[in-house]
C-alpha cells in the first residue's frame, strides 16, 4: 500500500529512530528492516532514506560512523544519540495519543499498535 | 606501468613545507602530510603495493587533496587485504593494471565527478548512477566522497543480497529529486559558521538587490523627469526696465566706462575711492587730480547720461556685448547668456552696473577736484550727476546687487559733499547747497528701502528650472536642477571640482534626489526666510528685535546644519545667507543721507550767523525739517562742538557714545551691523558686542580719512 507523502513524512523519522533504538545500523540494513517489519508499508528507497538520515544527523538525533563490517567492507553505521532517544520517546507518546484518538473515533480497532497504555 | 618511483618523502625544508597544511605550519610542524609519499612511507606496505598506489595517484591528474584522499583509500584497501591474509601479488593482481585505474579516474574527472575506489568495482550502470547523483548534489568534495562511499556500500550490500544492478537502480528513485534531498540534508550538517556566512551573504545579496532596484527606480524617476520652464524672467525683468533709447542713460554710460580703460590701463592713472576722503590734504591728491584730468570726456558723458530719466540697462542685452566687442573692451565679461536664451536668471551678469561704481567714483572725484580749483558750478554739476546716477541704478525690480551699487554711489556723492564743504567751505553757494540738500532728500523719492522682487523672481526661476511641476505647486528635483546647483556652487568654490567626477555625480544624482527637498518645501523655506527677515526688520532699526532677527537666521542655519541639511536645502543654502546684511546697508544709506543734510544745514547756519549752533534743534525748521535720529538708538543724531568746530556723529554699532571719537580705522564704525544684540544667553554675541570697545563712533563730519588713505 502506498502511503501518502505527508503521512510518510511524519512516520518515516520515527520509524528510523525506533529501528536504531535496537542498535546501530547501516543504510541498506535500515531499508530492508523497515520494509520487512512494516509489511512493506514503510518501504522507502535510498532516495528517501539517506536524505532522512542526513536530516536526523543534522538535528543531532543520530550520529554516523564508518566501520569495518565483518565482511571487511566499510559501511556507514547510524546510531541513536541521547537527544535522539529523547525525541523517540516524545514521538512515540505523540503517536500513541494519536492512535488513542483514532480509536475513539473508530478509525483504529482497540488494542492496535500499542495504543493502550 | 613498470616504472620504479622514488617514494622517499621530501627531506629538504622547502620540500616538506610544500606539502604541509597551513594549520600544521602554524603549529610549527613541517608534517608534509599532503605528500602521498609521506603517507605511503608511513603505511609500511610492500614495495609493489606502494609503487602501485603511487603510480595511480600520480598518473590520475588529481588535486593535492584528491591525491591524499585516494592514497589513504588505497592504503586502507590494501591494508585490509593484507590483514585478511592476502599477499601483495594477489592484491595487486586483483586491483588490475594501474593504467586502468588511472583511466577510470580521469573519466570521472571529465564528468566533473569525484572518483572513489570503492565505487569503481560496481557495475557501470550503478557507478554512473552514483556519479550522476553526486554530481548533481553539488556538494563539497569531502561530502561528495562520503555520499559516494555510502551509496557504493549500499549497492554493494544490495548486490551481495542477491539483487541485480537493474533492480537496485530501479529502486533508487528519481535522480534529480534524490540529489536535491541529499544536498539539502548534507547542507544541514555543515558547520554553524558556514550557515552564518551563507545567511550573511544572502542578506547582503538581497539588500544589494533591493538597493539596486530602489536605486534603479530612483534613477529612472530622476533622469526621465524634466522641469517645465514656462516663464522667461529675463524678458519680464527687461520689460520693466526698457525705455526708449532717447530716455536711457546707459548707452552714454557704457561709452564712459570704455573711456575709463581696461583694468591694465587704469594702473597708469590709478584711482581709489579711499583717496577722496582726505581731500586736498591727502597724500594721493595729485593722483586724484591726474585721474580726473585724463577722463574729462568720460565725465562729460556721465553728466549727460545722468540727465536722462532712466538708466535703461537691460539684462543680457546683445547690443552691449556687440558694442564692447566693437570697441575691443574685452576686459569686460558679460557672460554668454542673453535674454532671449531664457537661461537661469541667476546666471545674469550685472557687469555694466558694477562698472557704474567707477563712474560714480569719477563724478565724485571730479566734484572734489573742481571744488579744489574753485569751480563751484562744475563741482555742483558733478555732485548732482552722481546722485542722479545713484537714482538711475535703482531700476524697477532691481536686483539686490544693483540696489547696493546705488547705495554705494549715493554714499560716494554724500562723502564728496562733506569733503568739499570741509576743504573749501565757501566754494558752493547757498543756493547750490540748498539744491544739493533737496536733491539728496529726493533720492529714492525720500524712501530708501530694499526691494526683493528680483530675488523672489530668482527663486521662482530656480524652482521652475530645477523641479518638476505636479500642477499643485509641488514637484521633485531633476537632473537639470542638480546640474544648476552644481554650476552655481562651482562658481564659488576654489579649487574647481575635477572633470572626472562626472561618473560619480551621475551615480550620486538619484540618491541625492531622494534627499533634496521638494519644490513646495524649498519654496516655502525660501519665501518664509525672506518674509521673516523683512518682518524682523520692519520700522526703524532701534526698534528691531535682536532676538527675532537672530531667530530668523538661527532657524535657517539649523535647517542647513541638520544631517544632510546642506543637501536637502540645496538652493536655500546657496541663495539665502547674503540678504541679512542688506538691511544694514539701507540704514547706512539713510544715516549718511541724514548726516549730509545736517552738515549742509550747519554750513548754511554758519554762513548766516557766523556761529555754529549749540544744538541741532536750532536748525529746525528753517534748515532742517526735523533733527534726524541716530539710527542705532533712535536718539537725535549726535552733535557737539569740539574746539569751536562742529562734530556730527552716530554712536556706532557698539551703541556707546564716545563723544565723537572714532577709532584708528573709522570704517569699522560705518560698516557696523544695525541688528541689535540678541538677549538669548545661548546665542553667540554679535560682532557688535564682541568688538564693543573697538568701534568708536561713526563720525560724519568733519570727514575722517580711512585708514587706507594713510
Amino acid at each position: 500500500m502506498r502511503i501518502e507523502r505527508e503521512l510518510m513524512r511524519g512516520a518515516g523519522p520515527v520509524a528510523v529512530l525506533k529501528l536504531l533504538e535496537g542498535g546501530a545500523k547501516y543504510g541498506y540494513e535500515l531499508i530492508e528492516t523497515l520494509a520487512r517489519s512494516s509489511d512493506g508499508v514503510l518501504d522507502m528507497g535510498q532516495a528517501t532514506l539517506y536524505p532522512l538520515l542526513y536530516n536526523l544527523e543534522a538535528q543531532g538525533l543520530v550520529k554516523a560512523e564508518w566501520r569495518e563490517s565483518p565482511s571487511a567492507r566499510q559501511r556507514k553505521y547510524y546510531a541513536l544519540t541521547a537527544k535522539g532517544k529523547k525525541r523517540l520517546a516524545h514521538d512515540v507518546e505523540q503517536w500513541r495519543a494519536v492512535a488513542r484518538a483514532m480509536q475513539g473515533l473508530g478509525v483504529l480497532q482497540p488494542g492496535l499498535g500499542g495504543a493502550t497504555a | 606501468m613498470g616504472d620504479h618511483f622514488d617514494l622517499t618523502p621530501p627531506a629538504s625544508w622547502w620540500g616538506r613545507a610544500r606539502f604541509t597544511p597551513v594549520t600544521d605550519a602554524l603549529h610549527g610542524q613541517l608534517s608534509a602530510r599532503l605528500d602521498p609519499r609521506t603517507l605511503i612511507a608511513a603505511a609500511d606496505l610492500p614495495a609493489s603495493l606502494s609503487e602501485l598506489i603511487y603510480a595511480v595517484v600520480q598518473g590520475a591528474c588529481l588535486s593535492r587533496a584528491e591525491k591524499v584522499d585516494l592514497t589513504q583509500e588505497l592504503i586502507a584497501q590494501f591494508t585490509v587485504g593484507l590483514t585478511a591474509g592476502g599477499t601483495a601479488e594477489q592484491l595487486a593482481s586483483d586491483f588490475g593494471p594501474a593504467e586502468q585505474a588511472v583511466r577510470l579516474i580521469r573519466d570521472s574527472k571529465l564528468r566533473n565527478a569525484p572518483f572513489h575506489w570503492q565505487a569503481s568495482h560496481l557495475p557501470a550502470a550503478l557507478v554512473e548512477l552514483i556519479d550522476t547523483v553526486v554530481r548533481r548534489a553539488r556538494l563539497w568534495h569531502s561530502e561528495k566522497l562520503d555520499v559516494m562511499r555510502e551509496l557504493a556500500a549500499h549497492f554493494t550490500d544490495g548486490l551481495a543480497a542477491g539483487r541485480t544492478a537493474e533492480q537496485l537502480a530501479a529502486d533508487f528513485g528519481l535522480v534529480d529529486q534524490t540529489a536535491r534531498l541529499i544536498r539539502r540534508g548534507k547542507i544541514r550538517n555543515r558547520p554553524l559558521l558556514w550557515h552564518a556566512a551563507r545567511f550573511m551573504l544572502r542578506a547582503v545579496l538581497i539588500t544589494t538587490l533591493a538597493c539596486f532596484v530602489v536605486y534603479s527606480l530612483l534613477a529612472a524617476r530622476f533622469y526621465f523627469s524634466t522641469p517645465t520652464i514656462e516663464r522667461n524672467y529675463w524678458v519680464e525683468a527687461n520689460n520693466a526696465r526698457d525705455v526708449p533709447d532717447a530716455d536711457a542713460g546707459w548707452p552714454l554710460y557704457r561709452q564712459a566706462i570704455v573711456m575709463l580703460g581696461s583694468y591694465e590701463d587704469r594702473k597708469a592713472t590709478p584711482m581709489k575711492f579711499e583717496w577722496l576722503g582726505a581731500g586736498r590734504q591727502g597724500k594721493h591728491w595729485d593722483k586724484v587730480v591726474a585721474f580726473v584730468a585724463s577722463h574729462q570726456a568720460a565725465v562729460t558723458l556721465a553728466r549727460e547720461a545722468a540727465q536722462k530719466p532712466r538708466l535703461g540697462y537691460l539684462l543680457g542685452d546683445p547690443r552691449d556685448r556687440d558694442y564692447f566687442r566693437e570697441v575691443n573692451a574685452d576686459w569686460l565679461d558679460f557672460g554668454k547668456a542673453v535674454a532671449d536664451d531664457n537661461t537661469a536668471l541667476v546666471n545674469v551678469f550685472l557687469t555694466g552696473v558694477q562698472e557704474l561704481r567707477g563712474i560714480g567714483q569719477l563724478l565724485a572725484a571730479d566734484a572734489q577736484v573742481a571744488a579744489a580749483e574753485g569751480d563751484g558750478n562744475r563741482a555742483a554739476e558733478s555732485l548732482h550727476a552722481a546722485i542722479a546716477l545713484s537714482d538711475q541704478i535703482y531700476q524697477p525690480d532691481s536686483f539686490l546687487v544693483e540696489q547696493m551699487v546705488s547705495f554705494a554711489c549715493f554714499g560716494m556723492a554724500l562723502e564728496a559733499i562733506e569733503v568739499i564743504i570741509a576743504d573749501t567751505l565757501d566754494v558752493l553757494t547757498d543756493d547750490q547747497l540748498r539744491d544739493l540738500a533737496h536733491r539728496i532728500a529726493a533720492y529714492r523719492d525720500g524712501k530708501i528701502r530694499l526691494d526683493f522682487t528680483a530675488e523672489r523672481a530668482i527663486i521662482d526661476d530656480i524652482l521652475q528650472r530645477a523641479y518638476t511641476d505636479d500642477g499643485h505647486g509641488d514637484g521633485r528635483i531633476t537632473a537639470a536642477g542638480l546640474k544648476l546647483a552644481e554650476r552655481w556652487q562651482n562658481s564659488y568654490s576654489n579649487p574647481k571640482p575635477a572633470d572626472n567626477d562626472d561618473v560619480l555625480r551621475w551615480l550620486a544624482g538619484p540618491g541625492m534626489s531622494a534627499v533634496v527637498a521638494g519644490r513646495a518645501e524649498t519654496r516655502e523655506l525660501m519665501t518664509r526666510f525672506f518674509d521673516q527677515a523683512i518682518a524682523a526688520h520692519q520700522g526703524p532699526p532701534w526698534r528691531w528685535n535682536g532676538d527675532a532677527i537672530e531667530a530668523v537666521d538661527h532657524e535657517f542655519r539649523l535647517a542647513i546644519a541638520a544631517p544632510l541639511g546642506k543637501v536637502r536645502y540645496l538652493f536655500p543654502n546657496l541663495v539665502m545667507p547674503g540678504i541679512m546684511s542688506a538691511f544694514s546697508a539701507v540704514e547706512h544709506a539713510i544715516q549718511a543721507r541724514d548726516a549730509a543734510e545736517v552738515v549742509i544745514a550747519l554750513v548754511l547756519f554758519h554762513r548766516k550767523t557766523a556761529t555754529w549752533p549749540a544744538s541741532l534743534n536750532e536748525l529746525v525748521p528753517a534748515l532742517l525739517p526735523a533733527v534726524p535720529a541716530d539710527r542705532y538708538d533712535g536718539q537725535p543724531l549726535r552733535y557737539r562742538l569740539r574746539d569751536g568746530r562742529p562734530v556730527v556723529y552716530s554712536i556706532g554699532p557698539d551703541r556707546h557714545d564716545d563723544g565723537g571719537q572714532s577709532t584708528p580705522d573709522p570704517y569699522n564704525a560705518f560698516a557696523g551691523n544695525y541688528d541689535p544684540p540678541s538677549t538669548e544667553p545661548d546665542v553667540p554675541p554679535l560682532a557688535t558686542q564682541r568688538w564693543a570697545n573697538e568701534y568708536g563712533d561713526a563720525v560724519f563730519w568733519p570727514p575722517v580719512p580711512r585708514k587706507s588713505e594713510e
